[in-house]
């Protein structure tokens, strides 16, 4: 029989710990939580989750159709760059914005029962793990038809979208927290994520910019996009951009620890 | 092995945007609704629970009593671990079951099965385990076909059922009840209250808040009387029962606030017995009036028949 014991006015570092723990140990829960979202997104549709699929490959279809006339790469190269990074760049908007509405969002489950924030995040987490995969399929597709094998290194990619992951799981609980205090933070950070999308090289590239480059390589999104795009694409490593992408994973996962310690008890009045 | 320890807990609820309680009348000292303010005078929170402190072991039977915002629900929440203190210490052994709200902990857009399977993961089970409780309850909460439909087309009564069940049938050894069992017809209020009993019975204890002095006595073997944030009594139910009643008793009845109604109609009926006091009176003077006129002529008669008598007197003595 599961039993449950805790302590309230302990170690707010050790309490935060536990929660993170006990969140990702209760694997079962987030993951049919996470599943019964995605089944009740798609209720009553015939292709269902395929949707997603749909979407992602005509926007990609139409993005390479308008935007191949200004640039001087090949047609193939192009596809496939915009379809690989408009995929990192779906699933970066995608945990940014789920991130920001994650505990608003669960206020239902937060007040009926004690369950560790981690859980929510977690499932939150899950559904854009599994859009993204369904999101890949076109990726997958494109690679296929354009002829385009993948080298060895092309796992480093893997390596990037783990931190991809990591880096989500820290923003889910840095926007959600901010967000359920101050509400005026996920229209903030809606309206910073249009414009991001233009700043970023999806349908760019960056050689093409010229001077422009040294600017907008301050966008941390783009050495994310680099850093996933390039193994897969061209079979190297930029490690430049790599690095930026550790450096960042690190800070954002001691800010969203120091926050998450903060913020876990008092969070539940915020909402 | 449930246990239950409370030691100085207070808690505040922080007021954020721009509601702010605005004081009427003169300002509470401490104690539930006494608002905290900030060095610039704003205020930031308003205090729901003060310096609490009690324990509880198996077989405790807790009713709680106050009146509308002394904190019973707080303290529930409190013990759930949903709210979780600034100051003071809780510490809670045994896996607990709230009964709060039936809103709270059900995806309404789920159907009925789904959502016991996630009460039972929440819960800590299994999907395999939660499987193996279905059909019994499924039984319970007797729904029949309607657990295949989203929960949101349930009724008020059949979704309580179904979190009752729901909130039951995963062994808990702490039963949180927040004046909750109202909803539901006869029959399942029965074996609700018999399930609830042997639950108790198997070792663990129960928390009730609720108004009603029948059901505290008939549940419960402590209880604890919560008055604006502070316990203000815990022991012996009839001990509390009765100085509850004793403290509350109204005092002398003032006289309640006139409406203008009321005023208006006061005065008509004191015109009303004025009038007919004047009446009474012009009647009375009349009345009197008639007596001095009968009286006055009682005496003529009398007079004349003096007179009379004078004079048969006279005529009948020689002079």
């Amino acid at each position: 029989m599961p039993t449950n014991y805790y302590e309230l006015g302990n170690n707010q570092f050790n309490a935060a710990f536990s929660d993170i723990m006990s969140g990702l140990s209760r694997w079962r829960l987030w993951i049919a939580l996470a599943f019964e979202d995605i089944r009740l997104r798609f209720k009553r549709t015939y292709i269902g989750i395929l949707w997603t699929t749909v979407s992602f490959g005509l926007f990609v279809a139409v993005k390479v159709l308008i935007f191949s006339p200004f640039t001087q790469a090949d047609s193939t190269f192009f596809t496939n760059y915009v379809a690989i990074g408009f995929f990192a760049w779906m699933f970066i908007t995608s945990m940014v914005t789920d991130g920001c509405n994650v505990f608003i969002n669960s206020e239902r489950w937060m007040k009926g029962g004690r369950l560790p924030l981690t859980l929510f995040v977690n499932v939150s987490m899950t559904r854009s793990v599994v859009l993204a995969f369904f999101n890949f399929i076109v990726v997958v597709g494109l690679m296929a038809i354009y002829h385009v094998t993948p080298t060895v290194t092309a796992l480093w990619s893997l390596v990037v979208f783990l931190l991809f992951i990591i880096n989500g799981f820290s923003l889910h609980f840095i926007l959600g927290i901010l967000c359920a205090r101050f509400r005026d933070m996920s229209h903030l950070v809606q309206a910073i994520m249009r414009v991001m999308f233009f700043l970023t090289p999806i349908f760019w590239l960056p050689e093409q910019m010229g001077d422009l480059w040294k600017y907008l390589s301050y966008n941390p999104f783009a050495h994310f996009l680099i850093s996933f795009r390039d193994p897969l694409l061209s079979g190297t490593v930029p490690w430049n951009s790599f690095a930026i992408v550790l450096s960042f994973t690190a800070a954002l996962v001691l800010v969203a620890f120091a926050l998450l310690a903060f913020a876990r008890r008092r969070i539940i009045f915020w909402l | 092995m449930a246990s239950i320890v409370l030691k100085h807990i207070t808690l505040s609820y922080p007021i954020l945007g721009g509601a702010k309680p605005k004081v009427v009348g003169p300002t509470r000292l401490g104690g539930a609704g006494s608002v905290i303010k900030d060095g610039a005078n704003r205020t930031r929170s308003v205090v729901a629970l003060e310096d609490i402190s009690f324990g509880l072991q198996d077989g405790d039977r807790l009713g709680l009593i106050g009146r509308n915002g002394s904190g019973k629900s707080t303290l529930l929440r409190i013990i759930a671990g949903i709210y979780e203190p600034l100051q003071g210490h809780a510490r809670i052994e045994g896996a607990v079951a709230g009964l709060f709200s039936v809103g709270l902990g059900v995806h309404p857009e789920t159907t009925g099965y789904r959502n016991i399977m996630l009460s039972g993961l929440m819960a800590g089970y299994s999907r395999a385990q939660v499987t193996d409780m279905m059909p019994e309850i499924a039984a319970f909460c007797d729904l029949g076909e309607y657990l295949d439909m989203p929960v949101r087309t349930y009724s008020n009564g059949m979704a309580m059922r179904l979190k009752f069940a729901c909130a039951t049938a995963f062994d808990a050894d702490i039963i949180l009840m927040d004046e909750w069992l109202g909803a539901g017809d006869p029959s399942f209020q029965d074996k609700a209250q018999r399930r609830l009993r042997k639950m108790v019975d198997d070792a663990g204890i129960l928390m009730l808040a609720s108004h009603n002095h029948t059901v505290i006595r008939k549940s419960c073997n402590k209880l604890a009387w919560l008055d604006r944030g502070k316990l203000r009594a815990f022991g012996d139910v009839e001990e509390v029962l009765a100085y509850h009643d004793e403290a509350t008793r109204p005092p002398a009845a003032a006289p309640p606030a006139k409406t203008e109604r009321q005023v208006e109609k006061e005065r008509e009926r004191a015109a009303r017995i004025e009038a007919d006091r004047e009446r009474r009176r012009q009647e009375k003077r009349i009345e009197l009036k008639r007596e001095k006129r009968r009286q006055e002529k009682r005496r003529q008669i009398a007079e004349a028949k003096k007179m009379a008598a004078d004079a048969t007197h006279d005529a009948d003595t020689p002079t």
